[in-house]
């Protein structure tokens, strides 16, 4: 909200110049800046919570900065020249819905003459940002920056049956607002009605054909107090956002309604050579009370950790306008005066006491907790952990939004009824790219990746540690995962050979897995639409399937618009960590040396290594310890159809060195028995 | 004696420069320090001297028998290439690049997460979870933030369902936490929150750390004081703080923590407004109404909460002004940190 310096000025004596009023403000909850001056006026912009409805205007600001600083607060002349003609006679008013208008009141000003305001009041409303329109709108919004209080002017004329109905709209009613927009209003909406039709939304914005024109010549101005959550309703609802909606949804001072009505009138009197008709209507039924609150010293002082004195305490309350009762040694009866809207209990006076005895004079102290130290949960210790080990394997960390576009769905490839696409949907997502919780982090993996090499980085090695969505009961099911790509190319570089393969994406699950000391992990052909036919595999401990790895294929590739290949893998975080294992025991080093024998062995290239290994390490149980593969290769140097693997056998026993006796017969058979079950041959 | 010592020391001198081969090396070994050779055959006349230069030969000459060893080991080595001078031979380029091992980086949000985090750790506070999609309960409700209140209008909300949302902010984890908790609490939540705004300072899913302490006697001023060894601990000793009144439903009173502009160090710039000041973080002392919500009873327990926005403090930490650059993940970005 803007007001301007001079503005305050009127109605409280301080010596402050903009910028020492600017930071008083501030320090006070108000946060304040000066933004610009106009002439020898300075224009100062306040950003208020949204529990200082009696800030939103320039008495509101005022009663502030006499709080603070003690200087006098003047309140606006509200006398009314009244003149002929009893309102009683004009107009009569009923109130038929007074849960949603608990007080409504109006004055009639007869014989305008519409015209533009003068130049001293269109500058005050040019500064605080309006449009000046003519003398009458101009007065109402002058009053409602002045004392925050809402006003409206019908032309008398348009009234039907010179009657005010403030009534629920009917069924199939509809509206054309000020700015000429039609609305079909529900039964929720308050209306200001007359004897045919709604003339106004209730606080929000009136209606197009009973508002002032140059032809006006007699003004109905309603001043009232509408439900705060109404409005609000109401305004949503129609889309309409006004100063007036705004200061009613937040609560305005239904005890400075007749005030602000009085002063409006009289203004728009004077300013348009009208007459006031004698009276005014009230329709305040049922008088709204106000919360008289006990405050303690005590409790003030152990909350806030200071010691003031019940007369310190009793002067910031009587500085605020609050008044105050002595009831015993520690106890005040406090009756709240009616703008204060926002003060309804206890600690709502504390929080008073605080602001204006001054937050920086509180001193810092530090608690001692009885609480004892816990430590982290088995999941935090993991994520980091977890976040280390795919770092010193050369990944990087990326994070990416948790909502998704639903066309990434196809672009992986899945059929339409895959799980993956079982997804929780937001309701109102700022774009399509955004538009639902991911069931897996694949789609922003491939897309980050996608991103990078698209700017030229072309050697991308990430991973997200991050949640997935998976609808359930009221809330879904929130899994964490773990994802990652590498792409084939490194970076061209000096020493950085070769590509990256699916063996080395296997290095790294296997590496992240052997560090979190799981090593009964398994390998098996995984038939998923993105991930490469032969070069994919699902992951699995104990049988467990904890997620899959493999190169991105083909299809995928193309959904993502991707032209270099990709090696991905997705595994289960929540699993992983419940496999992991972290007591270690110590195993003693061997006491002697271990004999190395490397043998090169050539069969048919589908035989799988898991079969050699498993002929190999069952041939023996004493002394080999270790199998080595060293080299694969496949190629001219040996016949077609063929492959050769090199293995470094490792023996060794606790109870002596060993020697070319104790090896030979084991290594013998060894070979003889990958020859006999494999038709392996020595390269 | 000492100039026999003398003339053997010049020969092996004047020999050992034109030695080519091991074998003449050991000709030279032979000659001199051998079992008949000139060095040990004069050893072998010590005897006949009287005992103060017999002590005084017989050093000098175990000294140049070690000279000599010395010597023709060095030549070994030369002559094998060994030796300093072998090994200077060639060119051996130093100025090219080293064999890099490929080290990845941590996200500097979660690089600036977990030290926020760790701080709080070390302060004795513990670390709770809560789900990023909520109940409306949770996050507003039950925070004192009811349906149709204007408060509401702080944050806007992405909604699933009428009363399913993703969380706004970390403060649900309060609640949950205290509703299964009985105080004394110390706890710390970092995690992920959303708001439908998207500019270059709001992201639609930012990060956030709550932390809040309940106890007998917890007062505003330990608020500042535990809030004021934070900010010391992550921006340093010398930045000057200030708490500013505010407005949040689930605290009573609340304040807004300011640091002296890391910019412009106070003077005024654009990322400070001119005002010196940057907010950092919201807190306040827990308000009844949520103690009531997870059945504490205020009159026995007081407490402070606050809510720290990492990405804020990430960009004024490192001068970051693009909120989405962290969204973006390019890796020239990320590896910076």
């Amino acid at each position: 909200m803007k007001i301007t310096y001079k503005w305050l000025k009127e109605f409280v004596e301080f010596k402050h110049s903009p910028s020492e009023l600017s930071k008083l403000l501030t320090m006070a909850g108000l946060e304040t800046n000066v933004i610009e001056s106009i002439d020898d006026d300075h224009v100062i912009e306040i950003d208020l919570t949204p529990n200082r409805s009696d800030c939103h205007s320039v008495i509101g600001i005022a009663r502030e900065v006499s709080a603070l600083t003690g200087g006098r607060f003047k309140y606006p002349d509200i006398s009314v020249k009244e003149s002929d003609g009893d309102i009683n006679s004009l107009i009569s008013v009923a109130v038929e819905a007074p849960q949603l208008c608990p007080r409504y009141t109006a004055r009639i000003i007869r014989g305008v003459k519409v015209k533009p305001a003068p130049s001293w009041l269109e500058k005050k409303i040019i500064a605080v940002g309006l449009r000046p329109i003519n003398n009458i709108v101009d007065v109402t919004n002058y009053v409602l920056y002045e004392m925050g209080q809402p006003l409206h002017a019908f032309d008398y004329v348009h009234i039907k049956g010179k009657k005010i109905i403030v009534r629920n709209a009917y069924k199939k009613e509809s509206l054309t607002t000020l700015d000429e927009k039609k609305h079909n209003l529900s039964e929720d909406s308050l209306v200001i009605a007359d004897s045919e039709r709604a003339v106004a939304l209730a606080g929000v914005m009136g209606g197009g054909d009973s508002g002032v024109t140059q032809a006006t010549r007699d003004i109905l101005l309603e001043s009232a107090y509408f439900n705060p959550i109404s409005i609000r309703r109401t305004s949503r609802r129609h889309g309409i956002f006004t100063d007036s909606s705004y200061r009613f949804e937040r609560g305005v001072d239904n005890e400075g309604v007749v005030a602000a009505l009085d002063r409006a009138a009289n203004l728009i009197a004077d300013l348009s050579e009208g007459k006031v008709a004698k009276g005014r209507i009230d329709c305040y039924p049922k008088k709204i009370s106000y919360p008289q609150i006990d405050l303690r010293i005590s409790r003030t002082n152990r909350i806030l950790g200071i010691s003031l004195s019940m007369e310190q305490i009793l002067n910031i309350l009587n500085r605020l306008m609050f008044t105050t009762k002595v009831i015993d040694d520690d106890k005040i009866k406090v009756n709240v005066p009616s703008f204060r809207k926002d003060i309804e209990r206890e600690i709502d006076l504390i929080e008073e006491v605080a602001r204006l005895h001054g937050y920086e004079k509180i001193l810092k102290t530090i608690p001692s907790s009885k609480v004892s130290v816990s430590a982290s949960t088995r999941n935090q210790v993991f994520e980091k952990e977890i976040r280390n080990i795919l770092i010193s394997l050369g990944l990087t960390e990326v994070i990416n939004y948790s909502f998704i576009d639903e066309k990434y769905f196809d672009a992986i490839n899945i059929s339409q009824d895959d799980p993956l696409r079982k997804t929780i949907k937001l309701r109102n997502p700022l774009s399509q790219n955004w538009s639902v919780m991911r069931t897996t982090l694949l789609p922003g993996i491939i897309n980050t990746a996608v991103f990078n090499i698209n700017r030229g980085i072309y050697d991308v090695g990430i991973f997200e540690v991050g949640k997935i969505f998976i609808p359930n009961e009221r809330l879904p099911v929130e899994k964490m995962m773990i994802g990652c790509a590498v792409t084939e190319k490194v970076e061209k570089k000096i020493w950085s050979k070769g590509e990256r393969d699916f063996y080395y994406l296997k290095g790294l699950v296997e590496s992240l897995l052997g560090r979190l000391n799981i090593h009964d992990m398994e390998f098996f052909p995984v038939n998923l639409s993105y991930i490469h036919p032969q070069k994919g595999a699902c992951v699995k401990i104990n049988k467990e399937d904890i997620g899959y790895l493999g190169e991105l294929s083909p299809a995928a590739a193309e959904g993502f618009d991707l032209k270099e290949k990709l090696y991905v893998f997705e595994l289960s975080f929540d699993k992983i960590i419940t496999k992991a294992v972290t007591e270690k025991k110590y195993t003693h080093l061997p006491k002697y040396p271990s004999i190395y024998r490397d043998i090169a062995i050539v069969l048919d290239n589908n035989i799988k290594s898991d079969d050699v290994y498993r002929i190999i390490r069952d041939t023996d149980n004493s002394i080999l310890k270790e199998i080595i593969l060293f080299d694969y290769y496949e190629g001219k140097q040996i016949p077609d159809g063929k492959k050769s693997l090199a293995y470094s056998l490792v023996y060794r026993t606790d109870e002596r060195t060993l020697t070319e006796e104790d090896i030979n017969p084991i290594h013998e058979k060894v070979i003889a028995n990958l020859r006999d079950k494999l038709g392996a041959v020595l390269r | 004696m000492k100039s026999r010592l003398q003339e053997i020391k010049n020969k092996v001198e004047s020999e050992i420069p034109s030695v080519k081969t091991e074998d003449e090396i050991s000709d030279i070994k032979i000659k001199y320090i051998g079992r008949k050779g000139a060095l040990t055959l004069l050893l072998k006349d010590l005897s006949a001297l009287p005992p103060d230069e017999r002590k005084e030969i017989g050093k000098s000459a175990n000294e140049l028998k070690n000279w000599i060893e010395d010597n023709l080991n060095q030549k070994q080595k030369e002559i094998k290439g060994k030796g300093v001078e072998g090994l200077k031979k060639g060119f051996f380029d130093i100025t090219i690049p080293g064999k890099q091992a490929v080290i990845g980086n941590i996200h500097p949000l979660t690089k600036v997460l977990n030290e926020v985090t760790e701080i709080f750790v070390e302060m004795g506070f513990s670390v709770a979870e809560g789900p990023e999609i909520e109940l409306d309960y949770y996050n507003f409700e039950a925070l004192n933030i009811p349906k149709d209140h204007p408060a509401r209008d702080m944050q806007d909300t992405f909604y699933i369902t009428d009363d399913v949302i993703l969380r706004t902010h970390t403060s649900p984890v309060q609640i949950r936490t205290m509703e299964k908790t009985s105080p004394p609490l110390k706890i710390i939540a970092p995690g992920k929150v959303y708001r439908c705004d998207a500019d270059i300072t709001h992201s639609p899913m930012f990060h956030q750390i709550e932390g809040f302490m309940v106890d007998r006697d917890i007062t505003f001023g330990d608020l500042k004081g535990i809030l004021e060894l934070f900010v010391h601990q992550f921006f340093g000793k010398d930045v000057d703080l200030r708490f500013r009144p505010s407005f949040f439903p689930f605290t009573e009173p609340s304040a807004e923590v300011d640091i002296r502009c890391v910019i412009c160090k106070g003077s005024g710039c654009r990322v400070c407004k001119g005002t010196g000041w940057l907010e950092i973080l919201g807190s306040g002392m827990i308000d009844p109404a949520v103690f009531s919500y997870v059945k504490y009873n205020p009159e026995e327990w007081t407490g402070f909460a606050f809510g720290i926005g990492i990405e804020r403090i990430v960009m004024l930490k490192y001068g970051v002004d693009d909120i989405r650059l962290f969204y973006e993940n390019d890796l020239r970005f990320l590896k910076q940190f």
